[in-house]
């Protein structure tokens, strides 16, 4: 596979991380993951096309975040990773298996195609971990944005965006107690971490807080 | 609170729970950068520490 087909990250964590641990180092990566989205060509073409297609005029900054979430709702499939490892899809790698019928996804790559899709029109843009039981254990993510224009219903304030379920409005989500936002950078300069990681996952993770849980920091 | 069903997995309940928790204050200016963290003034720091190292050694070993 080319580096321009997109790629996956496989993460497994060491045995005993807590799910706590595990979702703080989920979202740094995931984060990563949407900062490399948002500024790559072909993911800012198809978020043009998809707003283009859902008729949202513009200034409609609204209308293209709903439209947005409503179309990753709607073509990403919800597939669980395998037990005891995260798997991270690059934004260009599920644009690809939506058009070829292959999505799987779960929270964390819904997080990252439609974080990299709307930052790539330029709103801000973050994962925000919640605790989808209500119990205070973060266990699910869900992207969180804002539009610069006040809206009516929203004014300036974080839209907190549920993309696994088709039937949830922007702002919905499911009863929660608690939340985690990490907010992706788009001014960011680093290397894509796709290209850190052709010298070695273990040489890239062993640098990032998701290493150390994972048991590949370097000694 | 309102709720939507999903073939085998039941009822999802629907919530405004997290949007009124990011009206609080504290998540007002997320993405801006935070001088009250330790992992901001870390990077500053160490930052700082790695150029000064360079621009020594460069010094001693070239000039």
């Amino acid at each position: 596979m080319s580096m321009e087909d997109g790629r996956i990250l496989r993460i497994k964590f060491k045995p005993g991380v807590s799910p706590q641990k595990r979702f703080e180092g989920v979202v740094r990566i995931l984060t990563d993951l949407i900062e490399d989205g948002m500024r790559d060509e072909f993911v800012r073409n198809k978020a043009v096309s998809i707003v283009n297609a859902a008729g949202v005029v513009g200034h409609d900054e609204l209308g293209e975040i709903k439209a947005i979430c409503k179309w990753v709702q709607t073509h990403v499939v919800y597939r669980k990773d395998p037990f005891g490892v995260e798997f991270f899809y690059t934004a260009r790698r599920q644009l690809r298996d939506v058009a070829n019928g292959q999505s799987a996804a779960d929270c964390d790559d819904f997080v990252i195609i439609a974080g990299s899709l709307l930052g790539s029109l330029g709103y801000p843009v973050g994962a925000l971990i919640v605790d989808s039981n209500n119990d205070g254990t973060f266990n699910h993510v869900m992207l969180v944005t804002k539009t610069f224009a006040p809206s009516k219903k929203f004014g300036t304030s974080w839209i907190p965006c549920e993309l696994i379920y088709p039937e949830f409005e922007i702002g919905q989500s499911v009863p929660i107690s608690k939340v985690y936002p990490l907010m992706a950078n788009a001014e960011t300069i680093r290397a894509p971490i796709m290209k850190r990681a052709l010298s070695g996952i273990k040489n890239l993770a062993g640098y990032h807080p998701i290493g150390d849980l994972a048991g590949l920091r370097k000694k | 609170m309102k709720t939507t069903g999903f073939g085998s997995i039941g009822a999802i309940p629907k919530s405004d729970a997290a949007f009124k928790i990011l009206q609080d204050p504290q998540f007002e200016n997320m993405g801006d950068v935070n001088w009250k963290t330790g992992e901001t003034w870390g990077v500053l720091i160490a930052g700082g520490v790695v150029g000064v190292a360079v621009i020594v050694l460069f010094n001693r070993y070239y000039k």
